[in-house]
């Protein structure tokens, strides 16, 4: 699942022609300068980045004239969010807002339908509304392949007291949502705020916007987002590269498991055992020794790594594959080889025997039972 | 009975590398493989299968009445679709990968012509002794009358070799998946179990994140009368990034493990702190 920027979001509803503020997207003080005097004044100086409550965070800021535009990029561009850098502003016509409202949707994973909430009450913290005044938000839920053309949103907007050219405008902005859902593989499409303006105008002023990577053949431009590149830290990139996924996890162990839920399930155990894990790589189904050994050469840049723990139970994957990935490292990587940083493994299901006898001749012990495994883990990253 | 070992499977994707070495084990495993679908190579023989066109021709030659589909995910909708028109009445997806709204759309078909889909990103079904779909490995299983349901594939695993370990054998596991939407959740599961007359016990295994162990409480709560013992992974797991306000919203305080543990208790169901603990709890 991957949430996409403000301005990869926009480009998408530009596609699907709904109303937005003119924009653009600018990696430098001089160039926001040069787009607000496109633009006209005054702009909006949005950072460009995945984390929400950009407002609070000083991360998005008004512009009246030229000097504050420089003085505004520059303040963000200088700041962090996510552990980085900000690199992108998103330089925008200010809006002349009488009027806020949202609208978010997700898919229901049970019932197939899209789940469609709007509220009157926009722009604000809408978890807290949630929370504090549910009945601000109206909840419409569109079947599978149902119909969603703009009238089946129609009297829930005028029982809100919506008439006219706003009414129709915000039915046919919440149809198109749906549609995108579907032909854009989209899992949730919100906007926060949608504006109307003093001139009665309807605007898209956000987009938050989450994509399936599994739909990535289909779109195969979003493989290039910079939302792609921010979302993934070198290790992530690395592990991504090789087809695997990795966490970082900030404790002591690094953990080495086949499927995500062995690995939450040894996370859970090592925590009950006392320790905590450094990283998580998940080699998934069918790997062989090669992903085995990539997998735990990025385990060992991490700093921190006090030991290695091996937890794989194999269906899909064979076990002596994963053995001689094993080895494989072992031969490569010196903090393994000198023991600075002790290895414990643990194989069983397809091919465990053969994947044991490949460890065990090599001088390696193999569990076959986790929870010897993960306790010694833990002791051996006490020094124990 | 959804799977013994009169069932005819065939395999979609038997001639890529997966395809093939899992339908020698599930052959290996006296399940009755009656062929495998490549278009293409219809009317060749691949280590002893015979390989047709087309789902509906393999069904006119073998009488197949399941399939287990292992091709790339992007292949996935298509071979799906193949299968549920040809008649095929329980599907197996292992492939992982899928996009979510090529899983909607295999889901909604499936519904609509009464087929049993599980998957995808599964392991599949085995009923130790008779046969077994999908990808579970064989030396760890037992014939007896416990009946699991898991959203994890290695987790699966790993109970299965507990209770065999505990000599408790299973009836048949069912590895639901991992994605959020899926064919066979945790009601269908329980539902299957709860009506299955070699079926006594039932071991669910739930993971953090989505609402299925809530909803499956709720149904245990109602229908379920035979024990239910339950195990949650990523209790130490940090908060995640959210799903997103919807997704909040609509779940409202779900998706901890801390809020399915306590959804399962109040169901009845016991609720394992390690997987080796299960065994017990039956007792």
């Amino acid at each position: 699942m991957g949430l996409i920027l403000e301005f990869e979001g926009k480009e998408l509803f530009r596609k699907y022609k709904l109303n937005l503020s003119k924009s653009i997207l600018v990696t430098s003080a001089e160039e926001a300068k040069e787009a607000s005097s496109k633009l006209g004044l005054p702009v909006v100086v949005k950072a460009q980045v995945l984390s929400g409550g950009r407002g609070k965070r000083g991360l998005i800021k008004l512009a009246k004239t030229a000097e504050e535009v420089i003085q505004h990029s520059i303040d963000i561009l200088s700041m962090q969010s996510d552990g980085r850098q900000v690199t992108h502003l998103l330089i925008e016509e200010g809006a002349d807002i009488a009027e806020e409202y949202f609208i978010s949707m997700v898919t229901d994973s049970y019932t197939l339908e899209t789940l469609v909430l709007f509220s009157i009450e926009g722009g604000v913290d809408i978890e807290n509304l949630a929370e504090e005044r549910p009945e601000m938000i109206d909840k419409i839920r569109i079947p599978f392949n149902g119909d969603h053309q703009p009238f089946i949103f129609m009297s829930t907007l005028a029982k809100r007291g919506l008439t006219g050219n706003k009414k129709i405008q915000i039915a046919r902005i919440m149809s198109t949502m749906v549609t995108m859902m579907q032909k854009e593989d989209i899992t949730l499409c919100e906007i926060n705020p949608l504006v109307v303006t003093k001139n009665e105008e309807v605007i898209v002023l956000d987009a938050r916007i989450i994509v399936d990577a599994n739909a990535t053949f289909r779109h195969p431009e979003r493989a290039e987002y910079l939302s792609e590149e921010l979302r993934n830290s070198e290790n992530e990139k690395d592990a991504k590269a090789q087809d695997l996924a990795y966490v970082d996890l900030g404790g002591e162990i690094g953990m080495l498991s086949v499927g995500a839920g062995l690995g939450m399930a040894t996370a859970d155990l090592i925590a009950v055992f006392g320790g905590s894990p450094r990283n998580f790589l998940d080699v998934g189904g069918g790997a062989g020794a090669d992903k085995v050994e990539h997998a735990l050469r990025i385990m060992l840049k991490d700093a921190g790594l006090k030991s290695i723990l091996i937890n794989a139970f194999g269906g899909i994957t064979r076990l002596d594959e994963v053995a001689t990935g094993i080895l494989q490292a072992r031969d490569k990587f010196d903090k393994i080889k000198s023991g600075e940083i002790p290895l414990v493994c643990r194989l069983m299901g397809t091919n465990y025997v053969e994947g044991i006898k490949i460890l065990e001749d090599a001088g390696i012990k193999a569990y076959k039972d986790m929870e010897p495994a993960i306790e010694e883990a833990v002791n051996a990253a006490k020094g124990n | 009975m959804l799977l013994d070992s009169t069932t005819k499977v065939i395999v979609q994707g038997i001639t890529g590398s997966q395809g093939l070495y899992h339908a020698k084990l599930m052959r290996d495993y006296n399940t009755q493989v009656v062929g495998g679908v490549r278009p293409g190579k219809g009317g060749q023989e691949v280590d002893g299968f015979p390989i047709f066109d087309s789902v509906m021709e393999a069904i006119d030659a073998t009488s197949a009445t399941a399939s287990v589909i292992f091709v790339p995910a992007k292949f996935v909708l298509g071979a799906a679709i193949e299968a549920i028109v040809a008649g095929i009445k329980l599907l197996i997806i292992v492939t992982e990968g899928v996009a979510v709204q090529d899983t909607m759309e295999i889901k909604h078909r499936a519904l609509k012509a009464g087929v049993d889909l599980i998957g995808p990103n599964c392991p599949g079904l085995i009923a130790p002794g008779k046969a077994k779909i999908g990808i579970i490995p064989t030396n760890i299983v037992l014939p007896g009358n416990v009946g699991i349901v898991s959203r994890s594939g290695t987790l699966t695993y790993e109970v299965i070799y507990q209770l065999t370990n505990a000599g408790m054998g299973q009836s048949l596991c069912v590895g639901i998946g991992g994605d959020p939407i899926k064919g066979w959740n945790f009601i269908e599961s329980l539902e299957y179990f709860q009506n299955d007359p070699n079926t006594d016990k039932i071991v669910m295994i739930g993971e953090i994140g989505g609402n299925a162990e809530e909803l499956a409480a709720e149904y245990i709560k109602n229908n379920v009368t035979k024990p239910v013992v339950g195990f949650i992974a990523g209790k130490s797991a940090r908060e995640g990034k959210t799903m997103g306000h919807a997704g909040a919203i609509v779940m409202g305080n779900v998706g901890t493990a801390a809020g399915k543990i306590k959804a399962l208790e109040e169901a009845g169901v016991k609720v394992a702190e390690k997987l080796s603990e299960i065994p017990d709890l039956f007792k």
